[in-house]
């Protein structure tokens, strides 16, 4: 579990999925800059990696609960919400910074209550989830009556758009930093081996004395302030929050983990896995944005390919 | 893990097929990207961008998100964007979240439109629509006001509260109606685009207010639907025949059976073809630095009018004596 | 003394009566609101004509659902029956024989999805997210998304017909209810279904094959929603790609939580399932008939689903506490 030495190469079981990806991600790179010259620009870059971000972000605390079998389907909703949080706090002339401080432990709240019904009252992270999908886009539509939440200040709006070396966006930037952070975490500290056990066989991590409960509530709450992080970002992109708003990122999301080998009976990725499947997917969309595929065309392919992947060739035992 | 790359070789190899059909031969290309794929209503503004396309000799490519979400149309515009292209047309989902990208856009001399929805405070050179939203929706007060004998209650059902051509409509039938003492507007109820929801508000409406004479319905999904409660509460004798008017904007492919039955007798309609056409003829107006003049003709449409930085194809009233002459 | 008090709990505190509970509180608020006309005749007419569709599907829902899978293609599944029932409709083909078909349409769709998760063991989560995207798509492309409607008379009797003031298609969500949950009491593939559950382990010691099941609540499922499919278009008279079924998955999973379907399988009845249709629905005709905005509809839903939930896990404890 432990990573080789770094003299070492790290190609075996548990890596095999990183590999497997990183090389997709270039075979992609590969197709798509040879059918469209514009691919392999600086600004195309700047708009996946934009783009990619928001998702990104939550893609990880997502995979986190994967990792220890759980799962949280509620996070569309969840997005919406605290962009209209966010959005309604700005309008009303809250400070931007403390805005989004605020927003995080809306989204921290959110995450806790999840965390308090998978782990105190031993609900299914599915179940719970499916719960707060509803409640978390009702509270959407309550709070903005139907319209659009929009308006902000300039200033605001420019943190979207700011970049390093007018080529790293902000968002992407902290998606790095969350990804090797996450990663350091599962794969170098105790809280990480305690996952991956608990992710492995429930039971035995019970039988360790592995807090179980406490650490699902920790990670759902994780998951809720990552939300609140992203909201923000995702705010300041797209300068209008409405109740619909994050619709449609479960897919995407789901289909991340997946790729990146996740599963949830037993998985065979890790964060950077997760990750490169993640920007496999965000490089697929702006490929076929690209090529005019209709949109309808894009996510047929994307149900394909999950259902692919997702599928258990292996049909060992038939039961 | 093999059968999964094969898998993926498989699917890029044929996009790799596709893609390279799509390459641009090096003349103009112009994007248009609607609120959402599906809708008939787009695939015929598709035909005429296309046609407009064809005549013009540039290339129109007319793609929309697969739901009308404003997040997704933005990207794929951006991805566009960075593609290269020399006009771009939208209707936007989000007339709010829109305005930093237009901007953007013509930063990188890239002449922009909005057709069949506006974003009005954003820098983009013209809105082609089918008439002005206030002028709509002065029309359909208008008419319903006159028809229900300028007294009585009316309710509102609109798709969604976010689509600004929808609410500026909306908010000017409100200000007609608001001039006549008698008649009230009693509720707006919208249906976030989905036709189960538009009939049970229909249906809910009409047990609610037991007294109400009149439906306005802002987008085409919504007078079709309360027409087909209205005709089943008056087939089981709930209600009397006429005794509630709807109107509002429709289209003949899914009003025809009312507006023949009489439930509806007029609905504000208009060719959505016109508008993609039009759009990509304003596109390369602006791209040759000609001018565009009130009263600018086109080869297939005519005249049309130019009111301002808004340019109207005209809206067509359909009865049950044009009904049959339209294909959309 | 003791031991009375927690096998009285551990029978009433169960969901569907709690459920039921629920339901009457709620009906009874909205009746007594001022100026509403929520407690008359037509108006339960109206919930019960509107909650049928969703109740026939939900009857699928629970079947999945108690093998331990679930769904969230079932919109998508609507959109694509009552699309082709309409298509069929228009072309003059007789109501008999469409029905037939998009009940064979929606077997057919089900029993893939049911190969998917069964056989290829994918997770009913990813697969059924899967096809509910492919499902939609290839229904939009099928139609070109024109709307179809204007159906001919012979078509209304469907969605729209009553006796004695009762919607026909409720009475055949109840005949189909009783119908279903009666096998899944008395007879033993019913029995089975129960004991597979969402485990595969004792399914196999019981000598049954669970993903031949498995497949078969899809299946079923699908043929499920393949009726109300054409009864849909019967009653609405337009549908599309793109506006049919757009909440259903969604509203579904929260009837069939609310009804206290125990999602991991194994648990829970056709009628808590419908009692919590009825809810939902009592709920947003409530809150428009009371001229209460109706953007509180999904939150106040959500929130009785988490309450369903919370007090479900209060019964789980209770049983503990028998040592259960």
């Amino acid at each position: 579990m432990m990573k080789k030495s770094p003299f070492k190469f790290p190609f075996n079981e548990k890596t095999r999925v990183t590999w497997v990806l990183l090389a997709l991600l270039v075979g992609m790179v590969l197709v798509f800059s040879w059918t469209s010259e514009s691919f392999l620009s600086r600004r195309n870059f700047l708009n996946i990696m934009r783009q990619t971000a928001e998702t990104g972000m939550i893609v990880i605390t997502v995979a986190f609960l994967v990792l220890s079998r759980d799962i949280d389907i509620s996070m569309g909703s969840a997005l919406g919400f605290c962009c209209i949080v966010l959005g309604l706090m700005l309008k009303s002339g809250v400070d931007m910074y403390q805005a989004g401080f605020l927003t995080i432990l809306t989204g921290a709240v959110m995450g806790a209550f999840s965390g308090f019904l998978v782990a105190g009252l031993k609900l299914q992270g599915m179940v719970a989830s499916a719960g707060l999908l509803i409640l978390l886009r009702g509270l959407c539509y309550v709070l903005t009556k139907g319209y659009p939440v929009s308006g902000f200040s300039d200033e605001f709006l420019a943190l979207g758009r700011l970049r390093f070396w007018n080529v790293l966006p902000l968002s992407f930037t902290a998606l790095i930093v969350i990804v090797v952070i996450a990663h350091i975490i599962m794969e170098k500290t105790n809280i990480g081996l305690q996952i991956t056990v608990l992710g492995a066989n429930r039971t035995t991590a019970k039988f360790s004395g592995i807090g179980v409960d406490r650490i699902k509530f920790l990670l759902f709450t994780a998951n809720g302030m990552m939300i609140g992080f992203a909201s923000f970002f995702l705010l300041s992109r797209m300068a209008s929050a409405e109740a619909t708003t994050g619709q449609g990122y479960d897919l995407d999301i789901l289909a991340s983990c997946l790729l990146g080998g996740l599963s949830l009976s037993g998985s065979k990725g890790n964060i950077l896995s997760v990750f490169l499947g993640l920007m496999n997917i965000g490089i697929m969309r702006n490929g076929f944005n690209q090529l005019a595929i209709p949109a309808i065309y894009q996510d047929i392919v994307l149900g394909v390919v999950i259902a692919l992947n997702a599928a258990n060739w292996v049909r060992a035992r038939r039961e | 893990m093999k059968r999964k790359m094969m898998g993926w070789i498989f699917v890029s190899m044929f996009f790799c097929i596709v893609g390279s059909a799509v390459r641009s031969e090096g003349g103009e290309t112009y994007f248009l990207c609607p609120k959402t794929l599906g809708p008939v209503y787009w695939t015929l503004a598709e035909r005429g961008a296309k046609a407009a396309g064809e005549e013009l000799g540039v290339e129109v490519i007319f793609n929309g998100p697969s739901e009308a979400n404003s997040s997704k149309q933005i990207n794929m515009i951006e991805d566009m964007l960075s593609k290269g292209i020399q006009g771009l047309g939208i209707s936007p989902n989000d007339a709010q979240a829109i305005k930093p990208l237009i901007a953007d856009a013509i930063d990188e001399g890239v002449s922009v439109v909005t057709f069949d929805s506006d974003a009005p405070e954003s820098k983009r050179a013209y809105y082609i629509g089918p008439a002005s939203d206030k002028q709509n929706g002065k029309d359909m007060a208008d008419y319903i006001a006159k028809k229900i004998g300028y007294k009585g209650e009316i309710a509102f059902m609109c798709g969604g509260l976010a689509a600004e051509n929808q609410v500026a409509t909306m908010n000017s039938a409100r200000e007609e109606l608001s001039k006549y003492p008698d008649i009230q507007v009693v509720a707006t109820l919208p249906s976030n685009n989905d036709m189960q929801k538009s009939y049970e508000n229909a249906t809910t409406l009409i047990k609610t207010y037991p007294d109400l004479k009149g439906i306005l319905g802002f987008t085409g999904g919504q007078p079709p639907a309360a027409a087909e409660v209205i005709e089943q509460a008056i087939a089981a004798g709930e209600l009397k025949k006429g005794q509630i008017v709807v109107t509002g904007v429709g289209f003949p492919s899914n009003c025809r059976k009312y507006i023949k039955n009489g439930t509806l007798e007029l609905i504000f309609s208009w060719e959505s073809e016109k508008l993609g056409y039009t759009s990509v003829y304003v596109l390369n107006k602006l791209r040759n630095k000609q001018p565009v003049e009130d009263g600018f003709t086109l080869p297939k449409i005519g005249k049309l009018n130019v009111e301002g930085t808004s340019i109207w194809t005209g809206m067509t009233l359909v009865t049950a004596e044009n009904v049959d002459s339209f294909d959309f | 003394m003791n031991a009375q008090i927690h096998q009285l709990k551990a029978r009433f505190l169960r969901q569907e009566y709690i459920v039921t509970l629920f339901t009457i509180m709620v009906v009874f608020v909205f009746s007594v609101l001022p100026g509403s006309n929520f407690y008359s005749l037509p108006n339960f007419r109206i919930i019960l004509s509107q909650a049928a569709i969703n109740g026939i599907c939900v009857i699928g829902l629970t079947l999945c659902l108690i093998m331990g899978g679930i769904d969230f293609s079932m919109g998508a599944v609507l959109a694509v029956c009552a699309c082709f029932s309409g298509i069929l409709v228009n072309r003059g083909v007789p109501v008999f024989a469409v029905l037939a078909a998009s009940v064979l349409t929606g077997m057919l769709c089900g029993a893939a999805n049911g190969f998917l998760i069964a056989y290829l063991r994918i997770a009913p989560i990813i697969a059924t997210l899967a096809s509910m995207y492919v499902l939609r798509g290839l229904c939009a492309i099928a139609t070109g998304g024109v709307w179809i409607s204007d159906f001919p008379e012979t078509f209304k009797w469907p969605g729209q017909s009553t006796y004695g003031g009762i919607p026909m298609h409720f009475v055949l969500w109840l005949v189909l209810a009783f119908a279903v949950q009666f096998t899944l009491n008395n007879f033993n593939i019913g029995r089975k279904f129960y004991a597979a559950g969402g485990n595969p382990e004792s399914a196999r010691l019981f000598g049954i094959d669970y993903a031949a099941y498995r497949l078969s609540a899809y299946a079923a499922s699908g043929a499920l929603i393949g009726l109300s499919g054409t009864i849909y278009a019967s009653m609405v008279g337009t549908v599309s790609a793109d506006t049919t079924g757009l909440n259903t998955s969604g509203d579904l999973l929260a009837a069939a939580l609310i009804g206290g379907v125990h999602i991991n399988g194994g648990k829970g009845n056709v009628f808590g399932a419908g009692i919590g249709v009825l809810l939902m629905r009592i709920i947003r005709n409530g809150l428009i008939i009371s001229k209460i905005s109706e953007h509180w509809a999904d939150a106040v839903t959500g929130a009785i689903i988490v309450l369903a939930l919370v007090l479900s896990s209060l019964e789980k404890f209770s049983q503990r506490e028998q040592g259960g």
